[in-house]
């Protein structure tokens, strides 16, 4: 479905067209949803702090001052709010690079990679995705699939926009890396 | 090299872009708009009076100060600048007739009852005015 600007959902929503909220919520539903599931880990609670998070949103709709962009403002509210819920339930949290790093070069992936059915390097793409940290996945998730800028994701959660680069080439290194893993299960 | 590791970045980003993202219940939505219809629509905040006390405080400590030692001083400094003795001799017997004058206007009790009700509701209309400022976000 094609939407609207967020800007224009908002003026109506302001001007008192309630029901122009839900488009506003169809359109960001998924990724907030996705923004709470990589840090809570639990459907029902993911989806708990997305409702709250957007009920919450919509009452200080008038305050919200365009400053920056409506999905930056909803974002930070949802990684706030998730990052809070997971301090009272799940104080330890997995370091962000306890990861394995196997033998094989980034030119054996490369050559071998692309010969491989488009369907099974999507199934590859996401066990690899499934290996990365919950704070990887949030990240890739809000600069792939958000299509977030760097700068975005720095207000999002807090980091440095320099820490949000070096983290998201380590993340990219390691995909590459468990992608290599995959590919030798698939060709064998 | 450098082509090299470009090429597969780009060949990864696209896999993740391909990749669906989570999806909440399909009545999420739904949901979240019955619990707003059941709910007023804006909900006006207000600052409380706290924080801008606590952060006018320092100033208005300051400016008592500096009075006090204007007021007090025998410093030799302040007597080129129309200081203490500018103030006793030429500004205080003006405030001592203003305040003979205001005696002699409370001393009948209609007027000190209008002036009460008049400056307390000045104050409320003020106070209200101010707690009315919405938060920024």
């Amino acid at each position: 479905m094609k939407y609207h600007d967020d800007n224009y959902y908002i003026d109506r929503v302001l001007s008192g067209d309630v029901g122009a909220y839900a488009q506003l919520v169809a359109k960001h539903k998924n990724l907030v949803f996705s923004i709470a599931l990589k840090i809570l880990n639990n459907r029902e609670d993911a989806e708990e702090i997305a409702q709250d998070c957007f009920l919450k949103v919509f009452h200080a709709l008038k305050t919200f001052e365009r400053k920056s962009k409506f999905s930056t403002w909803l974002y930070r509210i949802v990684y706030n709010a998730a990052i809070s819920r997971t301090r009272k339930k799940k104080p330890d949290l997995v370091p962000m690079d306890n990861y394995v790093i196997n033998n094989h070069t980034e030119e054996e992936v490369s050559e071998g990679i692309y010969d491989i059915d488009p369907d099974i390097q999507k199934a590859m793409i996401e066990k690899a995705m499934q290996k990365l940290t919950d704070d990887e996945n949030l990240l890739i998730t809000l600069f792939y699939k958000g299509e977030n800028s760097i700068e975005d994701i720095s207000v999002i959660t807090g980091l440095t926009m320099s820490n949000v680069k070096v983290r998201l080439h380590r993340i990219r290194k390691k995909l590459h890396e468990e992608l290599s893993v995959e590919m030798n299960r698939a060709l064998a | 090299m450098e082509n090299e590791e470009i090429r597969n970045d780009d060949y990864i980003s696209n896999l993740i872009r391909q990749t669906p993202l989570d999806c909440p219940a399909d009545d999420f939505v739904d949901r979240i708009m019955a619990a707003i219809q059941t709910e007023p629509l804006v909900v006006s905040e207000r600052k409380t009076f706290l924080p801008y006390i606590k952060s006018t405080l320092p100033y208005a400590a300051l400016v008592i100060f500096c009075l006090l030692i204007f007021a007090t001083s025998d410093l030799p400094f302040m007597n080129g600048i129309h200081g203490k003795g500018y103030i006793m001799n030429e500004i205080m017997p003006y405030i001592g007739t203003l305040i003979a004058s205001l005696k002699a206007a409370f001393a009948s009790k209609y007027v000190t009852w209008g002036l009460l009700v008049g400056i307390a509701g000045g104050l409320l209309f003020l106070v209200d005015r101010f707690l009315s400022r919405r938060t920024a976000f």
